[in-house]
């Protein structure tokens, strides 16, 4: 029977051991099952479904198997793609890292071979910033007392998918924002648009923008943990300084990695040891004379000076241009990792 | 580019000379320009071992 004649969706539900009553951290590696109809928290799944659709299959796996073993989304996608769904739901995971992850990676899968799925994350689950453009989340709450209305939520998004309805804005829909832009018509052109914005900004009426900018996390200074005398000093740049020739093949924009270089043998950089290769500028002032993005030689004199205890034998390197915020993030955790694993206690970051 | 440095969150900034030249200029002799780069330096090592309440951006003197 198909879809037509019986009126109703196949619905596959994907859960964690927890949510299907295996257990909790004991039954943390459970491998992936396949029980018939609804289990655990697929039973109130299958009743907000009113008929609509019935949930022919709870895949289950354990949080740990989940984020231990290579190759346990696979599996699971497989083991769910048997049961030939019209839609996959998948958790709701609220907060819970572990889960929200293994959620939003299996539903990623599920839209690569073009299975509808709708999964339930907490805005600040892990499981939302992974492939999120490819996977429809609801948010939740941080815990399960919100199941019900995250329940509701999926649902209502899921069968909209599972029918192949047109699927409006993040904000129409309310599932959490993919980062996906998308043209539209509009009868107004953008500096109409712009001024009617400002309008109701000044007249302090609501309104909403139509590119949200991306939001910065601020943090709190911190503090040298020991005087400027007897610390070590590291040097951070964005600059793409490389040694004269690029020898690693430092990308000039986009780049996706940091390196370092010693430089525990010289008093200055030179354009005869040192260049730019950062694509985002006229660089030919800094391949002149290097110290003028990385200035080695003053840290020298002041070095020699006492002024601070030592400089750090290598300096650090990126590219700064049209990189990723998310890689940027990145790179900026991995740089102060391994600065604080080398006890160093302070960093200049040059930036062009 | 100091108000992208504060867009970011940077807490201690120091202000340099240009995009195209942060520590140094051109146009100067080789020493000014070299005294130029010392003083945005001490400025950095300045304010890095200030107690700073936020964000705070300075020029060199």
């Amino acid at each position: 029977m198909n879809l037509a004649m019986t009126g109703t969706i196949r619905v596959v539900s994907y859960l964690n051991q927890f949510f299907a009553g295996f257990g909790g951290e004991e039954a943390a590696s459970t491998s992936p099952h396949v029980l018939e109809g609804a289990v655990g928290s697929a039973k109130l799944l299958d009743q907000l479904l009113g008929g609509r659709g019935h949930v022919v299959a709870t895949v289950v796996a354990g949080d740990n198997h989940m984020a231990e073993r290579p190759g346990a989304v696979e599996s699971v996608v497989g083991l769910i793609r048997e049961q030939q769904p019209d839609l996959v739901v998948v958790g709701p995971a609220f907060q819970a890292g572990r889960y929200g992850v293994a959620s939003a990676r299996i539903c990623a899968s599920l839209q690569d071979a073009g299975v509808p799925s709708v999964t339930g994350l907490h805005l600040e689950n892990p499981g939302v910033d992974m492939d999120r453009s490819k996977v429809y989340a609801v948010p939740t709450d941080a815990i399960a007392a919100g199941m019900r209305d995250a329940m509701e939520r999926m649902v209502g998004l899921g069968l909209r998918l599972a029918t192949g309805s047109e699927i409006g804005t993040a904000a129409e829909e309310g599932f959490i924002p993919r980062g996906i832009r998308q043209n539209v018509f509009s009868e107004r052109n953008a500096a109409e648009r712009a001024v009617e914005l400002l309008v109701r900004k000044i007249r302090g009426e609501p309104f909403e923008t139509e590119i949200p900018l991306p939001e910065y996390h601020r943090i709190n200074p911190s503090y040298l943990a020991s005087p400027l005398e007897e610390l070590t000093l590291a040097i951070v740049t964005e600059a793409g300084v490389v040694p004269k020739g690029n020898p690693d093949r430092l990308e000039s924009a986009r780049s996706r990695r940091w390196l370092t270089y010693p430089h525990d043998d010289l008093d200055e950089l030179s354009s005869d040891s040192h260049e730019t290769i950062h694509g985002g500028f006229d660089n030919a002032p800094i391949c002149a004379d290097p110290n003028r993005a990385i200035p080695l030689d003053v840290l020298r004199e002041f070095e020699r000076d006492g002024v601070f205890g030592r400089l750090y034998e290598k300096y650090y390197v990126t590219t700064g241009m049209t990189m990723a915020i998310a890689d940027a993030e990145r790179i900026g955790r991995e740089i102060a990792a391994d600065l604080l694993g080398r006890q160093i206690q302070a960093a200049i970051l040059t930036s062009t | 580019m100091p108000s992208v440095a504060a867009n970011i969150g940077a807490n201690r900034i120091v202000v340099g000379t240009a995009i195209t030249h942060p520590l140094g200029a051109p146009e100067l002799e080789h020493d000014q320009e070299r005294d130029l780069r010392r003083r945005i330096v001490a400025r950095a090592l300045q304010v890095l071992a200030e107690r700073v309440e936020g964000q705070t951006v300075r020029r060199a003197s």
